[in-house]
């Protein structure tokens, strides 16, 4: 049976819920819109960079990768991609192990508002 | 009718009153149907402003189109938004406004809903100047919708001075989200057509009151013809389509129609680069017996274009020309590579040259006259592409096909 109390903290969790959402939807200006490997991806070591595609322009960003064992297998920080100012790219290093591999990217949208994300993939041989 | 509006306050006085919480919950995510009356279409299904998508900041201030409409049997302005969402999203917004321009003999007045945070949605209408900013002088009525494709659909009263015959010039659409904090509390989000800033050259089509009263079949959108007498009677409208897009050079063609149809209209379609204050180019057609006209413009960079009959303006279109670049490698004797290619058109700018993978270029260099050249010494082995960057915003950057230096 939902007592009174029970109700009240429902409630208030809900009314949590609107004014997380408006936070969310007031900072949300700038998105990923792709990723190159897709997240959650597996695709051939033979990789040699890294992109990740936003819905808007980015005033400058980093993008860098880490593999087994938290080792940076980015060349440099990368950056804003000269050739599609919405999208980050960085180079990858030769010779890179099957195994499990994190991209981390930040930027700082045309609007100036700051985010920083990650998402994850894998190398097979 | 007034939409549904609802707002964590509101959410928190509804689950107060023991609202089941599914149902608060289905409110807060807007999911809820709420019955609307049918928008008034744009007259002739034309509307006289439309926007891209996408550049508006929010899906609830991006402006997809507007439109006047008499098919109520009033005067009526709709105001088409990615998502109809009739509230401020900046945390600090204390509104949020919708508002539609247009000159009439010289004032520019506006018809506008704004919303606040409440859920409160108001409507007004009054005059606009760039130095005195809004001045309200009423309060007008409307309604907005909700959901995808949402609408704002606002009265437009006579004191507007839009009255029977009246000409309502060089409309557009300026959305913002108010915010007393800042030194400009106005903080404009999106301008339809066009960017973002009151004061681009960019504008819908004109519209003439009292040129599209509602026709025998409701929700035809109005007859453009119904109001317009014999086929002597004045143009009421100018149409104009162009390709948004053009890659390389060459000219681009616009073409249109008069409303009502006729032919031997003059019709002045000028073409003036986007990111210059240079004379626009004018080229003079006269309509066919159908009302339609097509010419061939020239087009070197991303262009504005617009057209103008018997005094009545055509919306203005922007041309986004996309650069073409080649890139060549040649080897000499002695093992040194020579890296050069074309950029068409022919514009001014800068060319990277870059590895493949790489964010940061090996070599820049300067593009003249359609032409670039890499002079560096040595290049270290590898697959690279050239991107032409145009000065000015004159066109879109554009990236080569790559090549491998050995």
């Amino acid at each position: 049976m939902i007592t009174l109390r029970h109700h009240i903290h429902l409630i208030a969790v809900l009314a949590s819920a609107l004014v997380l959402g408006a936070a969310t939807a007031a900072s949300a200006h700038t998105e990923v819109k792709s990723t190159s490997p897709a997240g959650g991806a597996t695709v051939k070591s033979t990789l040699t960079k890294v992109t990740v595609t936003f819905t808007g322009e980015l005033k400058r960003g980093t993008l860098r990768v880490t593999g087994p064992g938290g080792k940076v297998v980015s060349a440099g920080s990368g950056g804003r991609d000269p050739r599609n100012t919405s999208r980050l790219i960085v180079g990858l290093k030769s010779s890179l192990k099957p195994g499990s591999y994190t991209a981390s990217w930040t930027v700082v949208a045309a609007d100036g508002h700051k985010q920083k994300g990650s998402f994850h993939f894998k190398l097979r041989k | 009718m007034r939409p549904l509006q609802i707002s964590a306050a509101r959410a928190r006085r509804a689950a107060v009153a023991t609202v089941p919480a599914v149902a608060a919950l289905t409110l807060s995510l807007g999911m809820c149907p709420a019955a609307f009356g049918a928008v008034p279409a744009p007259c002739g299904g034309v509307a006289q402003i439309s926007d891209p998508a996408g550049d508006g900041h929010h899906p609830n201030t991006d402006v997809l189109s507007a439109w006047f409409s008499e098919e109520a049997g009033r005067l009526q302005a709709v105001i088409k938004v990615t998502t109809g969402n009739w509230q401020p999203l900046h945390r600090f917004s204390d509104k949020a406004g919708w508002l539609i321009l247009f000159d009439v003999g010289g004032q520019t007045h506006f018809a506008r809903v704004e919303a606040l945070p409440t859920g409160e949605v108001r409507y007004d209408y009054g005059t606009w100047t760039l130095a005195g900013g809004f001045v309200t002088a009423g309060a007008t009525t409307g309604e907005v919708a909700a959901g995808p494709n949402g609408t704002a659909t606002i009265d437009v009263p006579a004191e507007t001075g839009a009255v029977a015959g009246a000409l309502l010039a060089k409309p557009f659409v300026l959305t913002y989200e108010h915010d007393l904090s800042l030194p400009d509390p106005y903080e404009l989000v999106d301008r339809a057509p066009g960017g973002v800033t009151a004061t681009e050259a960019v504008f819908g089509a004109d519209y003439v009151v009292g040129s599209c009263p509602p026709s025998p079949a409701a929700g035809s959108g109005g007859d453009p013809n119904a109001g317009a007498g014999d086929a002597t009677s004045a143009t009421t409208a100018v149409v104009l389509d162009a390709p948004k897009r053009r890659v390389g050079s060459g000219p681009v063609r616009a073409s249109g129609r008069v409303v009502p149809a006729r032919g031997g209209v003059t019709v002045q379609v000028s073409v003036k680069p986007s990111a210059s204050t240079s004379v626009p180019i004018v080229r003079s057609v006269q309509t066919l017996g159908d009302g339609s006209f097509s010419v061939l413009l020239p087009v070197a960079e991303s262009s504005t274009i617009s057209a103008v009959g018997d005094g009545i303006n055509a919306q203005t279109l922007v041309v986004t020309v996309q650069s073409t670049i080649r890139m060549t490698l040649r080897r000499l004797k002695g093992g040194k590579t020579v890296v050069g290619g074309l950029v068409r058109p022919r514009l001014p700018g800068r060319v990277l040259l870059l590895r493949t993978n790489a964010a940061t270029p090996s070599a820049t260099a300067r593009a003249r006259n359609g032409h670039f050249r890499f002079t560096a010494r040595r290049f270290a082995r590898g697959r690279y592409e050239a991107v032409f960057i145009p000065s000015g915003n004159r066109a879109e950057r554009s990236t080569s096909a790559s090549g491998v230096i050995r």
